[in-house]
């Protein structure tokens, strides 16, 4: 065994050494800094992924020196990364619980509410199971996907159900809204609540328009990360506009 | 009785083999010869390509076609050990009449009876994991003795074991196989004097001799016969005199050979006088006077007695005349007076 | 064995990233509520659900498994390297992706949906066949290799004492091949434990039928970070206990 050590010691040596060079290349990418005066940081809810983009579009021909930097994810994700020190300048909440408590642990905050959403009835293109009003999710015979009552989508779900007096017999209490989604548009299940929004850019499902369920709503809350951040400020300014309204109200999203 | 053709092209075998009934052929040949190709065909682990073999009215294969092993009434003791080890050693014996649907209780009896009878009596509940080697190849043995093949094929039996215990299985076997059809492959004599009538000798996959025992082992017609059977095999012409070596020298040699035809002789290195050359007045070779001059190429001691090995020939000389021989140095062989013998194969 | 000694601080590099996470879980749980958080009933429900479930899919695991190492080892060598890899291909699928696949196969929609569709959706067996998605390729791979390892010289010799087929498998291969079953098993086990991806995207999460213990780390992981801390320390015991008792790499014996 010894006789074969020299012809395996060389390599092996030259490819630890390029393994760190790798590792020491990698750290120096990820630390590259930016230039914080023409950089805005949004973080936003996934449910506003197409609008923020419009938007930020819009916000940057409007503003020369200015380079907006989308981020996305589930609100709750977001204001925990952003509690943990994440580089943000305005984070998009899609659940005021969420806003609420990036503002309690950061302080010097200012939040505004800028859109509000509610749920409906998703089914499957061509509704095979004849979904026509709330009160058929509570059918065992159909199958039903909800959000689990953990998550915003699902105490939203059950704030609906009880302001109509029902209760719903799901067969799945999935984690997240994109998680119904996907067992609607699968045809897994027959029908699921869902955001407003979601029915317009996700294909595969049908929205069953049902009265009342835009009283239960959750509210989008924008929160100005630094106090006397003009930039995020004028962005949400733009929020708030006509042009802002415009876009978000063609994406399914109430005023706030 | 077995009438065998062998035929594996990809193991270069082509051998035929005769083994009357009840009687054992002693498969004699170097690591690599073919031995366990042919042996592991007449059992049914490995294919023949070609040939053809019957074991009395059965055949066992016949060009491609084939029994399978489980029908052909052989059993071979393979030269690896290959005991079940989930197994007793009584589970182990009894396995063969098991599997031919003999009751539990039954197929116990036989096997405790066949652990008596090598020697391992009481054993039948023991794991094979603590047994020596050599009661692993009597359990191995028992195994396949107690499933009553008609053909019993023993790949070196006796090898790989301390010499005490090789001994032993020896003895055994000498006891078992009396009346059993038999084939023992091996590299080694003793095996073939004491275990077998007759011998068949396989060089690189064919057989090149095919005898009783005591025909191959005295006047052997092939050199790794006359090795085996620790002779130096010469070749050579009848002359009137004697025997003229292919190579040069005359030996003296009764002979029923004619006059002009090959002759073999086989020479006993012990019965071989061994000198230094100078020693020896050299003279034309004419005379059948048994003095063959050769460069000493090997010279290996041997116990009390050293072998000097020249080109063809071997002499057995004592220590202090080898002290004063020399790698590549002349010496002079005498070999004595024998008796020389036909190449002609037609002499079973 | 003497390793160089340069190997030491590339394995402490290497236990460091395994070791550092498990600490950091371990830090994270709230200790003096341990027992009344891994007892709540959610906890209970599918840590049993998830046991269940694993269970059931170990066992059609071997059922499946054991029978296909051994078409595999009786295959062409040239085929048995394709068959291999496509066999075990739930190893290397990031699982949602294999979610994505039963759905297409076994769900409503799907190719086998209107023999299975209906009657397993969002049922605990949905959960078990994800599982079992995902868990047959260990006990395929462990006994492929026990397999291999296997000169076959003892069934040989069992043939010509006269042994069926049959008898030859469940008398000798069977049985020395005990230890890579429990291998196998073990590992498909501790897979099948942890299966989240595909059982989400395929079975749905519902308390006490779809929800097993991985579902309900992820679901509790944000609201009750706590207690999802303390229910992956269970996950991660289970796991070290399990490997440690039966797992055994595999040896080269015959």
């Amino acid at each position: 065994m010894t006789g074969t050590h020299p012809t395996w010691r060389v390599p092996a040596a030259s490819a630890g050494a390029v393994a760190c060079a790798a590792i020491l290349a990698g750290l120096a990418g990820a630390d590259r800094p930016r230039d914080p005066g023409t950089t805005v940081t949004i973080y936003a809810a996934s449910s506003l992924q197409g609008v923020a983009e419009e938007l930020a579009e819009e916000f940057e021909s409007s503003h020369d020196d200015v380079t907006v930097v989308m981020s996305y994810g589930g609100s709750s994700t977001l204001a925990a990364q952003i509690i943990e020190g994440a580089p943000a300048n305005l984070f998009l909440s899609a659940d005021d619980v969420q806003a609420e408590r990036v503002a309690d642990q950061l302080g010097g905050t200012t939040s505004t509410p800028f859109a509000s959403n509610s749920l409906t009835i998703a089914v499957p293109i061509g509704n095979p199971a004849g979904v026509r009003k709330l009160a058929d999710l509570t059918d065992d015979a159909l199958v039903v996907a909800l959000c689990s009552p953990d998550v915003p989508c699902g105490r939203l779900s059950d704030q609906l159900a009880s302001t109509a007096g029902l209760r719903l017999a799901p067969d799945t209490e999935e984690l997240s809204v994109a998680d119904v989604l996907a067992k609607v548009s699968s045809g897994q299940a027959d029908a699921g609540l869902v955001y407003l929004t979601d029915i317009a850019r996700t294909p595969g499902v049908e929205q069953v328009v049902v009265e009342g369920t835009e009283a239960v709503a959750t509210s989008y809350v924008a929160v100005e990360l630094r106090p006397g951040d003009g930039t995020a400020n004028a962005f949400v300014d733009l929020l708030a506009s006509p042009v802002g309204r415009q876009v978000l109200g063609d994406a399914g999203f109430s005023p706030p | 009785m077995l009438d065998a053709h062998i035929v594996s092209s990809s193991r270069g075998v082509d051998a035929r083999l005769r083994v009357e009934s009840g009687a054992t052929l002693a498969l004699l040949g170097a690591n690599g010869a073919g031995k366990s190709t042919i042996l592991e065909c007449l059992a049914g682990i490995v294919s023949a390509d070609a040939g053809s073999a019957r074991l009395g009215s059965t055949w066992l294969h016949q060009g491609r076609s084939r029994l399978a092993p489980g029908r052909r009434g052989v059993a071979i003791l393979t030269q690896d050990d290959t005991l079940f080890e989930t197994m007793t050693v009584g589970d182990n014996v009894a396995y063969g009449l098991r599997s031919r649907r003999v009751s539990k209780p039954r197929a116990r009896a036989r096997a405790h009876e066949w652990l008596d009878v090598v020697g391992l009596s009481g054993a039948d509940e023991a794991r094979p994991g603590t047994l020596s080697g050599g009661q692993r190849r009597r359990v191995a043995i028992a195994r396949a003795l107690a499933s009553e093949p008609t053909l019993m094929l023993l790949d070196e039996p006796c090898a790989g074991l301390d010499a005490e215990a090789s001994t032993r299985i020896r003895m055994l076997l000498a006891r078992l196989l009396v009346s059993v059809t038999a084939i023992v492959a091996t590299h080694d004599a003793i095996d073939a004097h004491v275990l077998a009538s007759h011998v068949a000798v396989l060089e690189d996959g064919a057989v090149t001799e095919h005898d009783s025992v005591d025909a191959v082992m005295e006047r052997p017609r092939t050199a790794i016969a006359a090795s085996v059977a620790g002779l130096v095999l010469l070749r050579g012409t009848r002359t009137a005199t004697g025997i003229a070596l292919d190579g040069g020298g005359v030996i003296a040699a009764e002979s029923d050979v004619v006059v002009g035809a090959p002759a073999l002789v086989a020479v006993r290195p012990a019965d071989v006088r061994v000198a230094r050359h100078n020693d020896v007045p050299l003279r034309p070779s004419a005379r059948a006077d048994g003095v063959i001059v050769e460069r000493v190429s090997a010279i290996e001691p041997r116990g009390d007695r050293v072998r000097v090995h020249g080109a063809r020939l071997a002499g057995d000389v004592d220590a202090a005349t080898a002290a004063q021989l020399r790698l590549d140095e002349p010496v002079a062989f005498t070999v004595p007076h024998c008796r020389a013998y036909g190449d002609s194969r037609d002499s079973v | 064995m003497t390793a160089p000694r340069w190997l030491l601080p590339l394995a402490g590099g290497g236990a460091l990233i395994v070791l550092l996470p498990l600490v950091g879980l371990a830090s994270r749980v709230p200790w003096s509520d341990w027992w009344p958080l891994v007892t709540s009933e959610a906890a209970l429900t599918a840590l049993s659900l998830s046991l269940r479930t694993a269970s059931a899919a170990t066992a059609l695991a071997l059922v499946g498994g054991i029978p296909i190492a051994f078409v595999l080892h009786e295959l062409p060598s040239r085929w048995r390297a394709l068959a291999r890899a496509v066999v075990l291909i739930p190893l290397v699928l990031p699982p949602v992706v294999g979610g994505l696949a039963l759905l297409f196969a076994f769900g409503r929609q799907g190719l086998a949906g209107d023999m299975f569709g209906s009657a397993v959706a969002f049922t605990t067996w949905a959960v078990v066949l994800a599982q079992t998605f995902v868990a047959l390729p260990f006990v395929v791979a462990a006994i492929d290799a026990a397999l291999a390892a296997r000169s076959g010289r003892l069934e040989a010799v069992a043939a010509t004492l006269g042994a069926s087929r049959t008898r030859v498998l469940t008398t000798i291969t069977l049985p020395a091949l005990v230890p890579a079953i429990a291998t196998g098993a073990v590992l498909a086990f501790a897979r099948a434990l942890g299966e989240f991806g595909a059982t989400l995207t395929f079975a749905g999460s519902l308390e006490g039928v779809t929800r097993t213990a991985p579902l309900l780390i992820y679901l509790t992981r944000e609201t009750d970070p706590g207690a999802a801390a303390a229910l992956s320390l269970v996950l991660v015991l289970v796991a070290i206990i399990g490997v440690t008792v039966a797992y055994r790499p595999a040896k080269a014996v015959s």
